[in-house]
């Protein structure tokens, strides 16, 4: 079969991107980028509509005229239609569409404290580019010549969560680990547990409650793929549960955010809350970035419960397994090694590797904190001046009277007129929040802190790609959720998984709010 | 079930998008997520990638 | 009349039509075509999932399309054993899409005299929801329609 399709597409969206990227580097945008608030993209703009644009019109000649032949040549070119596809639908989203959204949004005034709609919303790129995604599915379809290339959106999900690897610290990863190691084990067995326990009540057919438990426990419709089989779920139970789990998911893509601006959750928080009660991994990737759009913290957060809940999966799948062998007469018997091999998702190895690679220090210092680091390496010029110092031991006294705990850490900073330890640093902006000093004493403690925090470039170009990759990814898994199926949702899977679903939801949010801190 | 859908999934190499034929029923799979013949090849591909990547950061970012 | 084209998924709904197009084929001595659609929405089944390795969604789909596939051959079979029974000749076909195109394509293939199907299922009746499209049918349809109500349980 040749793949590639005789379609000028290709050659359009080329044309597009470098119009894009020739009009934004000339200036001509330059007004609707104002209006827009979309200067931080311009770069982007340039840069990405070059790159695309060329790519663009050289294979999109070559589908056009070239002669094509059953092939890797053939196969593999026929997907850059539809890579350009979700990127044009993406990027037209970042640049243009996610900023308008902003701008008619902050017109329309705040209506949750200071917060305007698209805020509460988070309608951000992310969310937009997933929306999108559904729509056209949904409406005229994934065309056809774009059909091949939609399926690396997989292959963009999967680099993502392996560069994320290298944002992360030893601590973080260690205490970030165990807090989704208990939540997920915790919630993921209750709510599997939970689902078995109401389909004996209702007396619901094993292959039913087999096949929901999977999809409320652990990663919505992947769990239920994965156990479909495995209990011999009837089709119309497959057919309610992922219409049940599809519209589950979409719809806390737009709650979780909107509930946690209401409680003001922080990044940790919220982080561990989508990974915990969110069912379908797509979306807890969704919910995340609609959290919070400027930074990945958030994201960085959920996808290690992600990680986590990917890393439940077999241990799940086996679980019903034998649970279904000891149940139903008949049913095959199990091959535990088989099933571990099988479903064990190697992409998480690359993850650790570029965790691994990114802790030598090549990227950043290892004790980096956020993509920031401590070093007190500064030049001359970086020092508090000797007045200034004067100024801060001026009010020493005050300090030792009101925050004794605070003075060894501020007569160093006096002493050497920069900060000399983390710990320092870490008393230093204590003694700023205490509010115990004066103004322009406070204003030089902030001065003294930035001297000695670095921003490492790097981690923030890691951070840019992370994000472009998930947007990449998210409307490429856009494109797969059709409403057909969302419309099967029903029947008893819908009534069990909706009271599980909100349990495991209001629960695990009653857990973190009281026992999760942002102390990570 | 053919007997090469059967080897590709005991080999855990399946990834065939074609037009499927099962009891004489025809389906056409909805497009699968990936263009690669196996998970393996996509995951060095994504690792791949993702090490270029961070050569590029790693070269071209001061 | 020589042809019936019988929609049926053996449904509660489908069942009262069987009966009347086998009567009605056993009376008027015509022929009984039985159309079995698989719904399309079967093909957004694996909705968005991108965490299972391929052998586990090749697994899945595998294992849906045999399910399906042994749906069809129980319906195909019963009804081609009541046919038998009530001394009518009935072929079967099957095909994947939405039912109303199906339908569609199937009545311009067959040319029969009437089509014949059931009632829509009632609010609040569990089941897929794949309904027919039932404006959109007896808009395009160029056969007679016959619509059969359920008979009273």
């Amino acid at each position: 079969m040749v793949y590639t399709h005789r379609h000028p597409a290709t050659l359009i969206m080329g044309a597009i991107f470098l119009l894009i990227g020739l009009a934004t580097g000339s200036g001509l945008l330059d007004g609707l980028i104002q209006y827009l608030h979309a200067q931080k993209y311009v770069g982007e703009m340039v840069w990405l509509g070059y790159i695309f644009g060329v790519a663009g019109i050289v294979v999109g000649a070559w589908h056009l005229w070239g002669t094509h032949e059953e092939g890797d040549l053939d196969y593999y070119l026929s997907t850059v239609a539809g890579a350009l596809f979700i990127l044009l639908v993406a990027l037209l989203i970042r640049w243009y569409v996610a900023p308008w959204v902003a701008v008619i949004s902050k017109a329309m005034g705040p209506v949750m404290g200071d917060k305007p709609i698209h805020k509460v919303l988070g309608l951000n790129y992310v969310v937009l580019g997933i929306l999108a995604g559904i729509l056209i599915t949904n409406t005229i379809g994934v065309p056809q010549w774009a059909r091949n290339g939609v399926r690396l959106s997989r292959l963009g999900l999967k680099t993502g969560v392996i560069l994320l690897g290298t944002l992360y610290s030893f601590a973080e990863l260690a205490q970030l680990g165990k807090l989704s190691v208990v939540l997920i084990g915790v919630f993921v067995l209750g709510s599997v547990g939970l689902v078995l326990l109401f389909g004996r009540l209702r007396g619901l057919p094993n292959t039913m409650t087999g096949v929901l438990s999977a999809g409320m426990g652990v990663c919505g419709v992947s769990a239920t793929v994965a156990a479909a089989p495995v209990v011999k779920a009837r089709p119309v139970d497959i057919a309610y549960t992922i219409g049940t789990i599809l519209i589950w998911g979409v719809g806390c893509m737009f709650l979780f955010p909107i509930i946690g601006h209401v409680l003001d959750m922080g990044h940790v928080q919220f982080g561990a809350w989508a990974g915990t009660g969110i069912l379908n991994s797509a979306q807890v990737a969704g919910a995340a970035l609609a959290y919070q759009p400027d930074g990945i913290e958030t994201l960085k957060v959920a996808e290690i419960f992600n990680i986590t809940r990917v890393l439940f999966l077999p241990i799940i799948v086996l679980w019903l397994a034998l649970w279904f062998v000891k149940r139903e007469e008949g049913a095959e018997k199990v091959n535990i090694g088989q099933v571990v091999i099988q479903k064990f998702p190697l992409f998480v190895l690359g993850f650790i590797l570029m965790f691994a690679l990114s802790s030598t220090g090549v990227f950043a210092p290892p004790q980096h904190y956020k993509g920031k680091y401590f070093d007190n390496n500064i030049p001359e010029s970086k020092l508090l001046k000797p007045e200034e110092a004067a100024v801060l031991k001026s009010e020493i006294d005050a300090v030792r009277a009101k925050k004794p705990e605070y003075v060894g850490a501020l007569e160093r900073l006096v002493e050497n007129r920069k900060i000399m330890s983390r710990e320092d640093d870490a008393m230093i902006r204590g003694l700023n929040n205490a509010k115990v000093m004066s103004k322009q004493a406070n204003k030089l403690l902030k001065k003294a802190h930035k001297a000695v925090r670095h921003t490492a470039k790097k981690i923030k170009k890691f951070r840019q790609w992370i994000t472009l990759l998930f947007a990449f990814g998210l409307t490429g898994l856009g494109m797969q959720i059709t409403i057909a199926a969302i419309r099967q949702a029903g029947g008893q899977p819908l009534v069990v998984g909706g009271i599980v679903g909100t349990l495991k939801a209001v629960l695990s949010l009653i857990v973190i709010i009281l026992f999760v801190h942002e102390t990570i | 079930m053919s007997e090469k859908q059967e080897k590709d999934i005991v080999e855990g190499d399946a990834q065939n998008i074609d037009i499927q034929e099962v009891d004489g029923f025809r389906f056409h799979r909805g497009s699968a997520l990936s263009i690669f013949g196996s998970d393996r090849r996509e995951d060095m591909m994504a690792l791949l990638l993702a090490l270029l990547i961070a050569l590029g950061v790693y070269l071209l970012v001061p | 009349m020589r042809k019936i084209l019988l929609a049926s998924h053996g449904t509660p709904g489908a069942r009262a039509a069987e009966r009347a197009a086998l009567e009605m084929a056993a009376a008027e001595g015509a022929a009984v075509v039985h159309l079995y659609v698989v719904p399309e929405f079967w093909r957004g089944m694996r909705g968005d999932d991108w965490l299972n390795n391929a052998s586990t969604q090749e697994t899945f789909g595998n294992y849906v399309e045999g399910e399906l596939a042994r749906e069809a051959r129980e319906e195909v079979e019963r009804l081609a054993a009541d046919a038998r029974a009530a001394g009518v000749t009935l072929s079967s076909r099957a095909m994947f899409g939405a039912p109303v195109d199906c339908l569609l394509k199937a009545a311009d293939e067959e040319q029969p005299d009437v089509v014949v199907m059931g009632m829509p299922r009632p609010k609040g009746e569990s089941g897929y929801n794949s309904r027919m499209k039932l404006d959109l049918l007896v808009r395009e349809l160029k056969v007679r329609l016959l619509i059969v109500p359920r008979e009273p349980s």
